[in-house]
């Protein structure tokens, strides 16, 4: 075989797998349908100009069409995606898009030599019943809250504390993630462990999602491949991601202090004992708060939930699975949503409630973590000025204006 | 003197396109050409010099080439498009010591790797920045030492781009 029939089946080969047919190729190079079909034949020599755009096209290195690592194995774990996924033509590119952006991050950290060894602990447990699912993934984020010494603390930036673990983070842009598909784990040699969130979600639901998928990267990082959808729920090592995410959004120990400080979440009765110096005895009396002080309303849900950045739904769940709230105030307050909604719309919090404009950034955090570390090997010329414009344009940030901000970086 | 032929590069390009100088690549004494991908990069990259240097090719001040000799594109998938250095890049060292020719650029890591890869082929390449250029057009007596230095002000107060020479004078 020649190396023009090897390159034109390399690149066949990677059409075909993300069924693109050869008149989009044709459209994306410029060039007629049948110049496409001379070229997979390789009976027509093909530009390094058309090896780029191929690259561009299938999100691959435009070296892999000459070096065969085209039929790279992390196209195993994306056919996985995409089977394993509600049918969405536009999840083939987004899946595509954040594997090489990944892997652009991962050759970014092998050039600068940093240390991508994971220091975050490995969760891995059996499980034995929805019961243990829930109580190893709330002691768990008891523990990962001490660690990272966040106490009882709200979490700010999530994406930005999971990509401080050294995990990829991104979400995927409006309409091009399954509705189904809340989101996914990825963790391959090559690239290391990902994230990717949907992101037509509204932005307290992303967070409990980021949450949900960090907890698999402690929990489940044996896995290659993990999706976060609805036919899948019902599974353990869902229930223990949830209740991960739950315990480390919100933790008991603030959800509590939060209602202590409403005057709200103490016993019916509470005795309490003084010493006398007089009597040299205890004197015992009773602390009954007044009836009906204690009663968690829709506006303490409201509330917290605006507190800890979690759906209004979630924080009602989280105070029952506390035991702060019995069934039927649980359901009560379910039904209440709207007036929570409507009282942090008076007090013009809604941006922090289950509202919030789903944002149109196609990769969030995984944009800021990979340019980060262009911009840095740039200045440490470990990368040309013309890869640090070719890196800029798949960030799809203004290619020249980085490399001018990545110049002023540089020492005078 | 005519010298060789050069392939320019991006960085070089770009230094006369934001100041509006292409003619000056046109009078250099030898013959300058780019990669279709450096064109491409420069309409992608930089999108407000399409014109100038669309009207630069029109007037006949450089030529463009595409890289399809198996040899060559074989040699750009070797200098790693996508690891270090860019695909323009890439193809513009690819045709220059394919075809022994100059090349013009500026950027350091390039530089390194196009001149690593020369050594391995046992060939000399000549590197060529934009003060070399510049030089070059100074003694062909295009530019005074006087012009160069008003430009040399131009790059490192309106377009971040920094020469390390006092004057032109000095490199003479």
């Amino acid at each position: 075989m020649t190396e023009a029939e090897l390159i034109g089946r390399r690149i066949r080969e990677a059409r075909e797998r993300r069924d693109i047919s050869q008149q989009k190729v044709a459209d994306a190079l410029g060039i007629p349908r049948t110049a496409v079909t001379n070229i997979e034949a390789g009976t027509r020599n093909v530009s390094t100009l058309e090896l780029t755009k191929l690259g561009a096209l299938f999100n691959l290195s435009p070296a892999a069409f000459l070096d065969g690592s085209a039929v790279s194995d992390l196209a195993v774990v994306r056919a996985r995606a995409l089977s394993e996924a509600t049918s969405s033509p536009e999840f083939g590119p987004v899946i595509d898009r954040m594997i090489d952006l990944c892997r652009e991050g991962a050759e970014l950290r092998r050039l600068l030599e940093q240390d991508t060894t994971v220091i975050m602990p490995n969760y891995a447990q059996r499980i034995a019943n929805s019961g243990d699912a829930v109580r190893q993934g709330e002691a768990r984020a008891r523990e990962e809250r001490r660690r990272l010494g966040l106490g009882n603390a709200p979490i700010g930036n999530l994406p930005e504390l999971i990509g401080d673990q050294g995990i990829w983070v991104a979400s995927a842009a409006r309409d091009d993630f399954p509705d189904d598909v809340s989101g996914l784990f990825l963790h391959h040699a090559s690239i290391g462990m990902a994230v990717l969130i949907n992101g037509s979600h509204k932005p307290v639901r992303q967070r409990f999602s980021y949450a949900h998928e960090y907890g698999h990267a402690l929990f489940d990082r044996q896995e290659e491949l993990r999706l976060t959808q609805n036919r899948n729920s019902n599974e353990l090592v869902e229930k223990r991601a949830n209740a991960f995410a739950a315990g480390f959004l919100m933790p008991a120990g603030g959800v509590l202090d939060q209602l202590r400080v409403r005057g709200k979440g103490q016993p019916s009765r509470q005795a309490q004992f003084v010493y006398s110096v007089a009597t040299d005895l205890n004197e015992e009396a009773e602390i009954r708060p007044r009836t009906g002080s204690q009663v968690i309303t829709f506006q303490d849900a409201a509330v917290l939930a605006r507190h800890f950045g979690v759906s209004y739904e979630a924080m009602v769940w989280r105070l029952r699975n506390l035991d702060l709230l019995d069934t039927p105030a649980t359901n009560a307050l379910i039904e209440r949503r709207e007036d929570g909604r409507r009282y942090l719309d008076m007090l013009r919090l809604p941006d922090f409630f289950d509202a919030g404009t789903p944002s149109d950034e196609p990769v969030g955090e995984l944009r800021n973590q990979v340019a980060h570390l262009a911009v840095e090997a740039y200045r440490r010329e470990e990368i040309s000025q013309g890869r640090l414009r070719e890196i800029g344009r798949k960030l799809r940030l203004p290619a020249a204006d980085l490399l001018e901000l990545a110049e002023a970086a540089k020492p005078a | 003197m005519t010298l060789p032929i050069v392939v320019a590069d991006t960085s070089v390009l770009i230094n006369f396109l934001k100041i509006d100088r292409m003619d000056l690549v046109g009078r250099y004494p030898g013959r300058l050409l780019a990669t279709d991908h450096v064109q491409s990069e420069l309409a992608d990259d930089y999108p407000e010099q399409r014109a100038r240097f669309e009207a630069a090719l029109t007037g006949g001040l450089l030529d463009t080439c595409s890289v399809t000799d198996p040899a060559e594109v074989s040699l750009f998938g070797r200098l790693g498009p996508g690891v270090r250095l860019g695909a323009g890049e890439c193809s513009a060292i690819a045709v220059a010591l394919s075809r022994g020719f100059a090349i013009a650029i500026d950027d350091n890591r390039a530089i390194k790797i196009a001149l690593r890869e020369a050594e391995l082929a046992g060939k000399t390449l000549i590197v060529l920045r934009t003060q070399d250029i510049m030089v070059a057009l100074i003694r062909a007596t295009v530019l005074t030492v006087e012009e160069a230095d008003r430009m040399k002000t131009e790059w490192e107060e309106h377009h971040r781009f920094r020469l390390k020479v006092r004057s032109f004078q000095d490199l003479l």
